[in-house]
């Protein structure tokens, strides 16, 4: 499923705006699978919940990237007549997408930061004093 | 302790950072690769062996508690 939505965001730039909503509904469903009122946070066990909400956001992470190797490998005949015909270098295909995809990826993260940070509880408060932190360590 | 939303940005910097590895990992493979089927064989499989040596799912130490 997921290659083939891919081929359709490489074909057509406007389906581009999937794969953000994409990552809202995963989101949304990581924050409704580690919602932070059902969640405790003191014994050792209780911290392996939370280490499994930081390996799903890894993963999560880590599959956005699948993207990208379909759409170098769709571009990479262009890449090979430009280097055989010495047309361009070699590094103008490389480089330039990876510094257009940063802004993407910027949102994408925000996106993910966003729903899912203060709905899981990593943090239970927005501004915390110096006191109740230190009542939380002891 | 540290300010909270400090702690909120660390994490966003290392989850770009995270992104931008996987990117970088699945350009790599796909010129590996060269073709779609060996490509999405070689890029399944670079995920699979950074997921499973990442640490979370076979922890390393005896005293590991999950």
């Amino acid at each position: 499923m997921y290659p083939f939505l891919i081929y359709l965001f490489f074909m057509d730039p406007y389906a581009c705006l999937i794969l953000p909503f994409q990552l809202i509904y995963l989101a949304v469903m990581t924050t409704t699978l580690f919602l932070r009122t059902k969640m405790h946070r003191n014994t050792v066990e209780d911290g392996g919940t939370y280490m499994g909400a930081l390996f799903f956001a890894v993963t999560v992470a880590m599959f956005n990237g699948i993207s990208e190797l379909n759409m170098a490998i769709m571009k990479l005949p262009v890449f090979y007549k430009q280097r055989d015909l010495l047309f361009y270098p070699a590094w103008a295909y490389s480089l330039p997408p990876w510094i257009l995809k940063i802004p993407i990826a910027l949102i994408e993260v925000a996106i993910w930061e966003g729903i899912s940070y203060y709905a899981i509880g990593f943090d239970p408060n927005f501004v915390r004093q110096e006191a109740t932190s230190s009542q939380m360590i002891n | 302790m540290r300010s909270s939303i400090g702690r909120l940005l660390k994490q966003y910097l290392i989850i770009l950072c995270i992104n931008q590895m996987a990117s970088s990992l699945f350009r790599l493979m796909a010129a590996f690769g060269r073709d779609v089927i060996v490509a999405n064989t070689v890029g399944s499989f670079a995920l699979l062996i950074v997921l499973v040596l990442g640490g979370f799912v076979i922890s390393r130490g005896k005293k590991m508690v999950m």
